[in-house]
């Protein structure tokens, strides 16, 4: 069933991840509309417990699953190709596989019987099955496999080729997996250290700020380990569906070191709210912040020039002329674009979301909330598409069933998003607060945010229509006849392919030191602030699930009531 | 392609690199700790508003390692456990061989409050004693004395009972006549309607399974019995209630396997009422109407 040819015997492993990570794409995806429906002016027969049960699943896939097995296969594939030789340690990549796919399991089923209705970002004194937490250990472990893996190929890689740049995929690729090695020691070392124990009933307390804080750590360089796909996309995968080359492959290379120091030291941004923190501390956090918005610019920068030199190629003129010229019938090309414009509303959002100033008037808005969606479901998840429809062909050996779908899902899933998300900010600026299981519409305050809420809606039912569509794209581009002409994945080309590149673009050791410097004083002020005053903010931990009628499983008795009335 | 060492200065991509780190934590430090909190406290509407300590304090503030974050600090409670009591063939020995005399001299200090010969007195949220199972008292009065059951002044005139104390005063007042029952509804808002008496009768003698409330009967008798479960017929309404709904909110916590705070924390604050005027009554687990 798999084209082992094109990438070396690894066909199969790529294949496996991919399928395992959108296994579960459309009733994800469903959740997350349901969500949405639910506490719109519509819908509210859902109970708090079942809501947030709904939230975490919805969380825990598409944070811990789904990307991490996507960046796995792309990863893989990018070795095996970029390389251009089999994958060394393929026995422990399958481990690494089977580990994810375990642990998965184990985290989606204690939240399936709702008892793991923390979120996917935890929120201590919040404590879930101990077999939600396990899970997600044996996920990450499983994805630390895959990040020896592709490190040990790349450094092999280099010994047999001393001086030869690392192919920009391959580099790139690592750089991603070096992202999430580093990011995810802080949410480990928060459910071991701080969850764990609790949940086990080893100990009763719980200090919620610093396991905050841990949790910091991870979250905004796991924002970039689900966004470095898609980066990889851009630079690899869309230069020669467009028919141009990349514009520069040292500024690529530039741009992933720069997601390596920049990616994750960064994440105290995220608790500007939080009163356990200092105010130099998020200060300092600011500065690193705004540092990550330079890769993005230097990537939108060559890709747009990439993609100028194509519409030049097919005989664009003038300053926007090359734009309508481009070929746009190509998938790669229509998603390249229409992630784009998501990336530019989305990472706008993002800047006023690390401002310190403007993040007190939308933190913990549903602003925050359509400002991920944007970027990560838009921006992101539409390049996923790419690299499935890009590497479909040669995984399989048969051509994709019908362009046409494809680009009708790509469309539909950039118009979902769009009227998914642009209402969603709104909603937010208006002041909704997000992690809410229900909002009383006919309050007047809230009143005025319903319009904004019923479009989301919608949009998130064509978003769920798309994803269904890109299933049966996946299922039905098994059907065609292989097609002997498929060769294997070629990875783009840049404008001057670089022959010799400086040593210290062609590897990570230092730039690990120079992030790892970073991360000390950055993750080390904090810590130790809250190390030092001990017990400061400890507070018991509250095991979800165990206490139904707080949890709001049972409904409460006034809503009841209410209902009842005529 | 030059090799360079890992921090070579001669290597631009490494040199810049590292200066543009460093001079951004420099530059992030030096505003964020000390020049920010500096101006922060800088006084906008006069000096009223200016925060104590000079640079330290606020380099310190930048820090979070404020004086106010004590503000928040909370002891770790110590870990809870329902009593200290253990039944084993000595305590019970201990606790049965109480001497009744001395046990006369003992309940002095318990006459206040509890009545004449343990018959109840004015209060009736303070139990009647008279008659009460011996185990019960020697129970309750260790649990006030290591503090799992909070009731201020039974925890100080526990502290001052020894074991055999206690022993002596429960043999006393199990030696006392039955207090009279309560069969009025003196005080009882709303009152026992025949519904609600209904409702309380199956409480005691069938409980509700549909939500996990086992029978009174099933350990406060006549048909079974478990230790140190005191009889509940003819006590104080008040003091029944009270006890229900101490238990419902966790303020009580003494039974040992969570039994009573189970079963309470599913009983409406009405059923609570009603199951003491029922008990009251008398019409509990000795005389099934």
């Amino acid at each position: 069933m798999t084209n082992s040819r094109n990438f070396y015997g690894a066909s199969s492993l790529v294949l496996a991840h991919l399928w395992s990570a959108f296994a579960l794409f459309v009733p994800g995806i469903a959740l997350g509309v349901w969500q949405m429906w639910v506490r719109s002016p519509w819908g509210h027969f859902a109970t708090a417990a079942t809501y947030y049960s709904s939230v975490t699943a919805h969380g825990s896939f598409f944070g811990y699953i789904f990307p991490t097995l996507v960046a796995m296969g792309f990863g893989y594939a990018c070795c095996a190709a970029g390389l251009a030789r089999p994958i060394r340690g393929m026995a422990w990549a399958w481990t690494g596989f089977w580990m994810v796919v375990t642990g998965s399991v184990l985290v989606l089923v204690p939240v399936l019987f709702g008892q793991a209705g923390v979120l996917y970002t935890f929120y201590p004194p919040l404590t879930a099955n101990a077999w939600y937490y396990g899970g997600l250990v044996t996920v990450i472990i499983g994805s630390w496999i895959w990040v020896a893996v592709l490190v040990v190929n790349m450094v092999g890689w280099k010994r047999e080729n001393p001086g030869k740049p690392v192919p920009l995929a391959m580099f790139a690729s690592v750089a991603s997996a070096l992202v999430w090695l580093w990011t995810s020691l802080g949410v480990l070392s928060e459910v071991v250290f701080y969850l764990l124990p609790v949940a086990l009933g080893w100990r009763t307390q719980v200090d919620a700020g610093l396991g905050r804080v841990l949790f910091s750590w991870t979250l905004h360089g796991i924002v970039y380990f689900w966004l470095l796909p898609a980066y990889i996309a851009y630079y690899t995968l869309a230069p020669q569906a467009a028919g141009s080359r990349l514009y520069s492959d040292i500024m690529g290379r530039l741009a992933f070191l720069l997601f390596v120091v920049f990616a994750m030291p960064i994440g105290i941004h995220h608790l500007f709210a939080d009163p356990q923190v200092g105010s130099g501390t998020k200060f300092l956090h600011t500065v690193f912040t705004i540092m990550v918005v330079v890769p993005t610019l230097i990537t939108v920068f060559s890709i747009t020039a990439t993609m100028e030199i194509s519409g030049r190629l097919h005989g664009g003129k003038g300053v926007f002329g090359w734009v309508a010229a481009l070929p746009w019938k190509e998938p790669t090309v229509l998603a390249t674009g229409l992630s784009f414009i998501m990336l530019g509303i989305g990472g706008a959002g993002g800047i006023i979301n690390m401002s310190y100033g403007m993040n007190a008037s939308i933190h913990n808005t549903q602003f925050v909330t359509a400002h991920f969606h944007m970027i990560y479901p838009g921006a992101v998840v539409i390049m996923y598409f790419v690299i499935i429809y890009e590497l479909w062909p040669k995984l399989t050996g048969r051509p994709l069933w019908s362009l046409r779908l494809v680009r009708t899902q790509l469309w539909l899933w950039f118009i979902g998003i769009m009227l998914l998300t642009i209402p969603w900010h709104v909603a937010g600026l208006l002041g909704q607060p997000r992690r809410m299981a229900f909002y009383d519409y006919s309050d007047p305050v809230l009143a005025r945010i319903a319009p904004w809420v019923t479009p989301s809606v919608i949009g998130g039912f064509i978003a769920l229509l798309s994803a269904t569509l890109l299933l049966v794209n996946m299922a039905l581009s098994h059907l065609p006849a292989r097609d002997e002409n498929i060769g294997p994945l070629q990875f783009a080309l840049s404008v001057n392919p670089p022959s010799r590149i400086p040593a210290a673009l062609n590897g990570f050791g230092y730039w690990n030191v120079l992030m790892l410097v970073v991360l000390g004083v950055n993750y080390g002020i904090p810590i130790a602030q809250l190390l030092l005053l001990k017990n400061a903010h400890t507070s018991p931990g509250y095991q979800v699930g165990s206490h139904p009628e707080a949890d709001g499983a049972i409904p409460a008795v006034n809503r009841e009531q209410r209902d009842a009335q005529p | 392609m030059r090799r360079h060492g890992l921090f070579s200065i001669h290597n631009p991509w490494k040199f810049w690199g590292a200066v543009l780190v460093a001079s951004m934590l420099v530059m992030g430090i030096a505003i964020g700790f000390l020049w920010l909190p500096q101006v922060q406290e800088r006084p906008v509407f006069g000096d009223r508003l200016k925060k104590p300590g000079g640079w330290f304090a606020s380099f310190c503030r930048g820090l979070g390692w404020t004086g106010d974050a004590q503000a928040t600090a909370t002891a770790a409670p110590p870990a809870r456990w329902a009593s200290d009591m253990q039944w084993t063939p000595d305590t019970v020995h201990l606790a049965l061989s109480g001497d009744r005399a001395r046990g006369e001299f003992v309940a002095l200090n318990c006459t206040a409050c509890h009545g004449e010969k343990g018959q109840g007195g004015q209060q009736t949220w303070i139990p009647k004693l008279a008659r009460m199972d011996r185990l019960v008292i020697y129970k309750q009065l260790a649990d006030y004395r290591s503090g799992h059951r909070q009731w201020g002044v039974m925890n100080a005139v526990a502290m001052a009972l020894s074991e055999q104390d206690s022993a002596d005063v429960a043999a006393y007042f199990n030696s006392q006549a039955q207090p009279p029952l309560q069969l009025g509804q003196e005080g009882s808002n709303p009152p026992l309607t025949d519904a609600r008496f209904k409702d309380a009768q199956k409480l005691v003698y069938n409980g509700d399974p549909l939500r996990h409330v086992a029978a009174c009967a099933t350990c406060h008798g006549p048909s079974a019995r478990m230790t140190a479960a005191p009889d509940l017929q003819g006590q104080h309404p008040a003091y029944l209630t009270r006890q229900l709904g101490d238990f419902a909110q966790g303020h009580r916590a003494n039974d040992l396997h969570l039994q009573m705070r189970a079963i309470a924390s599913q009983l409406s604050p009405d059923e609570m009422n009603a199951l003491g005027l029922f008990l009251a009554q008398g019409k509990g687990p000795r005389d099934a109407r």
